[in-house]
């Protein structure tokens, strides 16, 4: 039976923005279908003109609270590819470890607090405490042991102090190392409760595909995240220099946040495009934890971005323990504390990527001749997914059009937050409302 | 002798008396509490979860409305505040609910809520003039929570 349908969002103030969703339906017709953003302007790229180049990156750090990490590290990578800067291999060793402790708490949030209650019938994880108190404890855990790693390696988890222009300002002791490398090692258990719990539940997950484009990093030396050139299932390689060709940034009207689209209209980033993208070069664990679920790329299910996220959590504790190891076995190349890296302050504009957690993040900045900052651009990974969200609702919501309207709210809410959009950040679910016409 | 070994101030100083847990904490410094640990977490999400695994007995100092004048304090048990949990935190991040996940899996033994009512937590990097006032005999009602334990 064809029924009227009206859900509209109601606005709510967030840590990281708005997000509204839209659905009008008459007779079972749909009159409207959208994905509304409304993010208020932070003005960072303005905040940063007339600021040295060796405080940039501390202020756009604060563009996000969950991957402030990976914000300051591209805000360097930029200022030093302006300056030709170059990094020694243990510094960039360390950045690739704080940024894997970083992707990896901020996936287990994901996981364990914002998506899990959704799979197993809770409103929040606050029941979950009760009704699957050894999973949160083990979720619990694997939080603290990212946050652990960013810690140890950048001076504090949020917003690190020791990244700087060039390397470090201080290192961690290799005694520190050490106990990471344990704790790491000993975590495979945990990441194997989350599995079987994940997996016990993936019916949950809706079978739905819309096919689409995948941009990540791409890396010959392995599974991109820190290095890498930007790469498109559908068109291969891109050169990062085109940065603003990738991702065609466009105004629409339902969004003060920008769209972007490349070869399609729309087209994705985060753990399911980088899974996509990279498959070949994760670890074994990793691997096989795919495996279990059955995930092959490509995969067009966005639903699925949870289990990449998973396969990926394996991957980052590989990675990481490859990381000590490495370091460990050369030992580190001591320096002073407050060490301050010797850097040739010259004009010039620099680019830098990283694989944020939820995606590819792209800065630019220019700089004068004093190392003052002209002008700042930065290209955010949740405005990247913005127009595949929209395009996935319009293919979904007919599908789905006739089942009860609290099934069809509660399917998109699932749909919005498997794109771990920074907007869901600070809580479990968006508020949404239902309206009379 | 005391069994509190932590005091951990939640709040925002650029939202007026939001922050004026981390002012308390500051005070604090001057004091003598050789055992206690001070903690400013400012609005730390899950993390808070993390940080108080780490204790056993925990003063946690906050902005939190009550209803009362503004610089009024209450210290209270967190599982008190089950009618009225959700006016009664200021952080995006639900204090209290945070908490109860804590006491469910792994938090200390004890946590209690040195709370102060706000007067206003708009945008702001001071304090309305009524919390203000009160800061040297919150302070010292702090140091006896603290220490009567």
């Amino acid at each position: 039976m064809s029924q009227d349908i009206d859900i509209e969002g109601e606005l709510v103030t967030r840590v990281e923005g708005h997000g509204e969703i839209v659905v009008n339906a008459t007779d079972g017709q749909l009159e409207e279908c959208e994905w509304h953003v409304v993010e208020s302007p932070r003005f960072f790229e303005s905040m940063v003109v007339g600021r040295d180049w060796d405080e940039i990156h501390h202020i756009v750090s604060r563009i996000c609270g969950i991957c402030s990490v990976t914000h300051t590290m591209t805000g360097l990578k930029a200022v030093e590819d302006a300056m030709d800067v170059e990094l020694s291999e243990q510094d960039v060793k360390l950045r690739k470890l704080a940024l894997a402790g970083e992707t990896l708490q901020s996936h287990v949030l994901h996981l364990g607090y914002l998506a899990l209650p959704d799979l197993v019938g809770a409103k929040s994880v606050v029941p979950m405490a009760n009704t699957h108190e050894e999973e949160v404890k083990t979720v619990i855990r694997l939080h603290k042991l990212g946050n652990e790693l960013i810690e140890t390696v950048a001076g504090r988890s949020t917003h690190a102090q020791r990244t700087i222009p060039g390397g470090f300002s201080q290192l961690p002791r290799e005694a520190e190392l050490r106990d990471l490398r344990a704790s790491l090692e000993g975590s495979w258990n945990d990441v194997e409760t989350v599995v079987d719990l994940v997996l016990s539940l993936a019916d949950e997950l809706p079978e739905f595909t819309r096919e689409t484009e995948f941009i990540s990093l791409t890396d010959p030396d392995g599974y991109a995240l820190y290095d890498g050139v930007p790469y498109s299932s559908d068109t291969g390689e891109l050169d990062l220099a085109d940065y603003r060709e990738i991702v065609n940034e466009h105004v629409v009207e339902q969004s003060t946040a920008k769209f972007t689209k490349h070869d399609r209209d729309s087209y994705m980033v985060g753990a399911l495009a980088r899974f996509n993208n990279n498959y070949e070069q994760l670890g074994p664990m990793a691997t096989a934890v795919a495996d279990r679920f059955g995930l092959k790329p490509i995969c067009h299910n966005p639903y699925l971005n949870n289990v990449a996220q998973l396969v990926e959590t394996a991957h980052l504790i590989e990675h990481s323990i490859e990381l000590i190891d490495s370091l460990l076995e050369s030992g580190l190349e001591a320096q002073s504390d407050y060490h301050k890296p010797d850097v040739d302050v010259t004009a010039g504009q620099g680019v830098g990527a990283i694989e944020a957690p939820r995606g590819i993040l792209f800065h630019e900045y220019a700089l004068d001749e004093t190392g003052t900052a002209l002008e700042g651009n930065c290209v955010i990974p949740t405005n990247q997914n913005h127009a595949n969200i929209q395009l996935d609702m319009e293919r979904l919501v007919p599908t789905i059009i006739e089942r009860p309207q609290e099934e069809i709210e509660h399917t998109l809410e699932m749909l919005v937050r498997a794109y771990d959009p920074c907007i869901s950040c600070s809580t479990h679910y968006l508020d949404v409302e239902f309206v009379d016409t | 002798m005391t069994d509190c070994d932590a005091v951990i101030a939640l709040g925002n100083p650029f939202r007026m008396d939001d922050g004026v847990g981390p002012l308390l904490l500051d005070r604090l410094r001057d004091r003598e509490l050789p055992d206690v640990e001070l903690v400013d977490l400012g609005d730390p999400g899950f993390r808070l979860i993390h940080v108080l695994a780490d204790y056993s007995s925990v003063v946690i100092v906050d902005a939190v409305d009550f209803g009362a004048e503004p610089g009024t304090v209450e210290v209270f048990d967190p599982a008190d505040t089950e009618t009225v949990r959700t006016e009664r935190s200021s952080h995006k991040t639900d204090v209290f609910e945070l908490l109860e996940v804590a006491d469910a899996v792994e938090g200390p033994t004890a946590v209690r809520v040195f709370g102060v009512q706000p007067g206003s937590i708009d945008f702001g990097d001071e304090l309305t003039n009524e919390v203000a006032a009160v800061l040297p005999s919150a302070t010292d009602a702090l140091v006896e929570t603290i220490q009567t334990g």
